[in-house]
């Protein structure tokens, strides 16, 4: 831009006003700063200079405590491949995502517009970032992940359901290069949330000018013939598939593009799988530092065991995967004032840690209709010592409740929450006598068919909460003469019998206790899901295919939540989303114990800028929103 | 014996074959395959698998086709030396093998050189000093040693590295070393972290061996050769090593065969306890979550070795012991 020709003398005076004026003439010139291991590559000319890698106009990430140091490493651990979820969620770039505190926010699309009562969505995309190659980053991507990935028959054959609501597929077009606009039949209220959901990196790690070559529609036949031969994969559609799959992407092939803050060196699953900084990675600090501070992302593999033993000796920097439940919070807590860790807490956005998911899809018509009874459903809920759970399980840190929205949701009902909650045998035994389930002579009840009635509840046995809390459940069962056993199953084995409905009872976690829209599955047969009615749930997702059709008022909280997702305004909202709720306190489908006490991050006392508190959720993939490029290592005291 | 020899590697064939095929059923014997829990790993992490994907993966890793044929593809991909690929791992087998067999060859020797070291002086000398409070001490600590389970001893070990040698937990290398290409320091760093995994596995075998070699030798001593060759006035220690000692170790000999792939998959508790980048818990896992090229091709391997050290062993015992022979049955 300025041309520097001296002579003589006056040579370094000049030179110094020149780069002065410059400063003056073009402030953003100078403005952004580097990593050290970026400077020395640029000066190798290795790399373009960091104003020419960053957009004209980068997003500003505003640190959570100050601005940090560059370098260091942050070391985690992980067991397997497909553990890796824990550094996916690091990885959290979508379009928009959530805030921390859980509200949708801009991110790649800089800003957006709504049109035509919510059916229409135009996104800006931020001008001029790159992928971690240098390549420019445009609506030509995302037009390239709908059209020739999701809506290529080949590629795809279901359209995922939250791009597709109810079949509602939308149309995809591009305005200019930053600019693309979607296009639904009906209002689609909860587009914007599914984006920010991990689920939305989908569209934004599906680089054009690199996947062209594996695509039939752009790849000359016979080259791609030869890719295919060269991978040894069976079509183009199987190599597609196997270079796209996200963990094999991110983290198995260095070579692939991104638009992340850290990309794969020692590609997994190596002994430590290191990802290093993006130099084109699109985010600054408030004082012009590009992001990340942190230059290595270090996964060590390991037996699960041994990562909370890591975490209590200081080798792990900041983590929360794998070192959840209660015992190891006991064992974290304990050491923490030994350890060179501090626990920040993450709270769960499950409604309860521990219910009970009576199947009214039942294969034994005795048993179906015993638990379709509401009757039955409620004497169960005031069979249950909740105090002693809590106490026992939870170390009196939990809180008994139902499987309601909580506090913190735009849906939160306190009349279900406490709805049939106190522990009263003797309301429960009245109830089962007034159902016909007469006690036999060894004080255990008998079905209808004059058979014993005998439960068995489902439980997953790596959850060890879960199956304490259900040891209990089963006793205070005993107690009111209902013969229960607890089945501990495999995960496995779990699934398969849950699948096929051919449970009395599942045990699992309420999630959506805060995202209610998004995970609806315990406030109606959502989809398979829904333990307490996965063929309900299956007829829904089906559109009425395949499972089995619901009576009718099961159908109408179907058909609400339908109204609901095309219903823009929150108060209407609000409004509809209340009558499943007062259906589900009248009903009782789901019988929640207890909500259970949040987990913790383990933080190394070096690390910085993470908040004082988080979500923990699948939908809010922590600590994604907390946002890791900001975080930052200084030296360690050891 | 050439014959021999040659006899017995024919017959390992058909064995070979038999294993393959009942190793190759009894992993899929389990409710579901792999990809069952590939979708429903993704689902808990919340992300539904497509259709398309789940059928490409199936055609990818020839689920979609019948046993047999799934069979007789890896069967004579193995026998080409393409082990086929990990599921769970998504690289090629026979690189994840290899780096574990490595290392877990280097554990099992030095286990084995650490066992007979230990244990062979001890047992003698117990043997020789029968009801001495010498002989009681050792037969108390080796008893300590075959009493103990590895996972306990593995974890005491773990804490006291930790704690008092200021190593990193777990592992075999220090984490600067984890990726290195092999160099002096690594070696050495390997070192600093080998002898954990030796003394655990080792102390239950050495126990073992000990009392062995003592009842052996025990019994051996009270025979009249012994005599004969104290009156001819040879030296006690001679007399002992080159007679009643060969005999003794007949049964050491001949357990190389069990030794071999027992060292293999016997450390995996100890290697789980101390997560070591052996085979053991590759071997495990890979079961667990029915990743049948992997788990099919480690079974096929250790089957291998231990038909192969049942054939060293009788070799050695041979060699050792002049009264066996080869192919007595067909002079009779």
């Amino acid at each position: 831009m300025h041309r520097v020709s001296v002579s003589g003398i006056a040579l370094g005076l000049t030179a110094t006003i020149i780069l002065g004026l410059s400063g003056l003439v073009c402030p953003l010139c100078q403005a952004y700063n580097e990593a050290p291991i970026l400077a020395k590559a640029v000066s190798d000319n290795q790399l373009p200079p960091v104003d020419k890698r960053l957009p004209a106009a980068p997003v500003v990430v505003k640190p959570v405590e100050k601005t940090g140091v560059y370098g260091g490493v942050w070391r985690r651990a992980y067991t397997k491949l497909s553990d890796l979820v824990g550094a996916q969620r690091i990885l959290y770039d979508p379009l928009v995502r959530w805030s921390p505190d859980y509200k949708v926010i801009p991110n790649l699309a800089a800003a957006w517009d709504i049109e035509k009562d919510g059916r229409v969505f135009t996104f800006h995309l931020v001008k001029g970032v790159r992928w971690s190659d240098g390549h420019p980053f445009t609506a030509d991507d995302i037009l390239f992940y709908f059209e020739d990935i999701l809506f290529n028959e080949e590629l795809t054959s279901t359209i995922p359901e939250w791009i597709a609501p109810f079949g509602n597929r939308p149309k995809v077009s591009k305005i200019d290069e930053f600019t693309f606009r979607v296009e639904f039949d009906k209002p689609y209220s909860l587009f914007l949330d599914q984006l920010a959901c991990p689920h939305g990196m989908h569209l934004v790690t599906k680089p054009k000018h690199y996947l062209m070559k594996f695509h039939k529609k752009y790849a000359k036949p016979e080259d791609l013939a030869a890719l295919v031969k060269e991978k040894k994969s069976s079509s183009w559609v199987n190599l597609f598939h196997q270079l796209t799959e996200f963990r094999y992407a991110l983290f198995q092939d260095p070579g692939y593009p991104s638009i992340c803050a850290w990309v794969t060196k020692v590609p997994a699953p190596a002994k430590r799988f290191e990802m290093v900084r993006n130099p084109y990675y699109w985010k600054v600090d408030a004082e012009g530092n590009q992001l990340p501070y942190i230059d290595v992302l270090a996964h060590e593999l390991t037996e699960g065991q041994n990562i909370v033993l890591k975490a209590i000796a200081g080798e792990i920097d900041m983590q929360g995967r794998r070192l959840g439940g209660m015992q190891n919070s006991v064992l974290l807590l304990a050491n923490e004032s030994r350890g060179q860790y501090k626990l920040v807490p993450k709270t769960g956005t499950s409604s309860v840690g521990v219910l009970l998911a009576p199947n009214i899809n039942h294969t034994d018509p005795v048993m179906k209709q015993i638990i379709s009874d509401r009757r039955f459903r409620i004497a169960l809920s005031h069979a249950i010592n909740r105090e002693e759970i809590n106490k026992i399980v939870y170390l009196g840190r939990g809180k008994p409740r139902q499987a309601a929205p909580l506090k913190e949701s735009a849906f939160y009902s306190a009349s279900y929450e406490k709805a049939y909650l106190a522990y009263k045998p003797e309301v429960s035994a009245a109830l089962l006598d007034e159902m016909g389930l007469k006690k036999g002579p060894n004080g255990k009840r008998m079905r209808p068919d004059n058979k014993p009635l005998q439960i068995a509840l489902d439980v997953s046995v790596d959850v060890s909460t879960q199956v304490d809390a259900a040891e209990i459940v089963a006793s205070n069962l005993s107690a009111v003469g209902i013969d229960t056993e607890v089945k501990s199953e495999t995960r496995d084995l779990f699934r398969q019998r849950i699948q096929n409905a051919a449970h009395d009872i599942a045990i699992w976690s309420g999630d959506g206790g805060l995202e209610c829209l998004l995970e609806p599955r315990w406030y109606f047969p959502y989809n398979t899901e829904s333990l307490n009615a996965p063929l309900y749930g299956q007829w829904f997702q089906s559109g009425a295919q395949s499972g089995l059709e619901p009576p009718p008022v099961i159908k109408e909280m179907m058909e609400t939540y339908r109204q609901v997702v095309a219903t823009v305004s929150p108060e209407k909202q609000k409004e509809l989303f209340a009558k499943i709720i007062r259906a589900n306190e009248e009903n009782l489908w789901v019988i929640g114990l207890v909500y259970g006490p949040e987990d913790f991050y383990v933080v190394a006392k070096h690390f910085h800028n993470v908040p004082a508190k988080d979500f923990d959720s699948w939908i809010y993939p922590n600590p994604g929103p907390i946002r890791p490029e900001q975080f930052f290592v200084t030296k360690r005291s050891k | 014996m050439v014959v021999y020899i040659i006899r017995r590697l024919l017959i390992m064939i058909p064995t070979m074959v038999a294993i393959s095929v009942i190793s190759f059923v009894i992993i899929q014997l389990p409710p579901g395959d792999f990809l069952t829990h590939y979708v429903q790993e993704r689902s808990q992490s919340g992300e539904a698998a497509d259709e398309a994907e789940v059928k490409a993966l199936k055609e990818r890793f020839a689920l979609d086709k019948p046993l047999y044929i799934q069979y007789l593809k890896w069967a004579s991909n193995f026998v080409q030396g393409d082990f086929g690929h990990s599921f769970e791992w998504n690289r090629p087998v026979r690189e994840l093998i290899g780096e574990r067999l490595a290392l877990t060859t280097i554990i099992s020797v030095c286990t084995l050189l650490f066992t007979w070291a230990i244990a062979l002086p001890i047992g003698i000398y117990s043997a020789v000093r029968q009801y001495s409070w010498t002989d009681y001490l050792l037969t108390i600590i080796g008893f300590i040693g075959l009493a103990t389970p590895n996972f306990l001893f593995a974890l005491v070990l773990l804490w006291i590295s930790y704690a008092y040698l200021g190593m990193s937990i777990g592992g075999l290398f220090s984490p600067e070393y984890a990726e290195a290409p092999w160099s002096l320091a690594k070696f050495l760093d390997l070192l600093t972290h080998l002898w954990i995994p030796v003394v655990i596995v080792g102390t239950a075998h050495t126990a073992k061996f000990i009392r062995i070699i003592r009842g052996n030798l025990l019994d051996e001593l009270q025979k009249p050769y012994v005599t004969t060759a104290r009156a001819k006035g040879l030296s006690e220690t001679r007399l002992l090593l080159k007679y009643p000692v060969r005999v003794a170790i007949n049964p050491l000999v001949s357990t190389i065969g069990w030794t071999l792939p027992e060292l293999v998959s016997g450390i995996a508790i100890t290697a789980v306890v101390l997560d070591l980048p052996t085979s053991g818990p590759l071997l495990l896992r890979a079961l667990m979550s029915e990743d049948m090229h992997l788990a099919g091709s480690f079974i096929m391997l250790l089957s291998f070795l231990t038909v192969i050290g049942t054939l060293i062993s009788d070799i050695l015992l041979a060699w050792v012991d002049p009264r066996i022979r080869f192919g007595a049955r067909e002079a009779l």
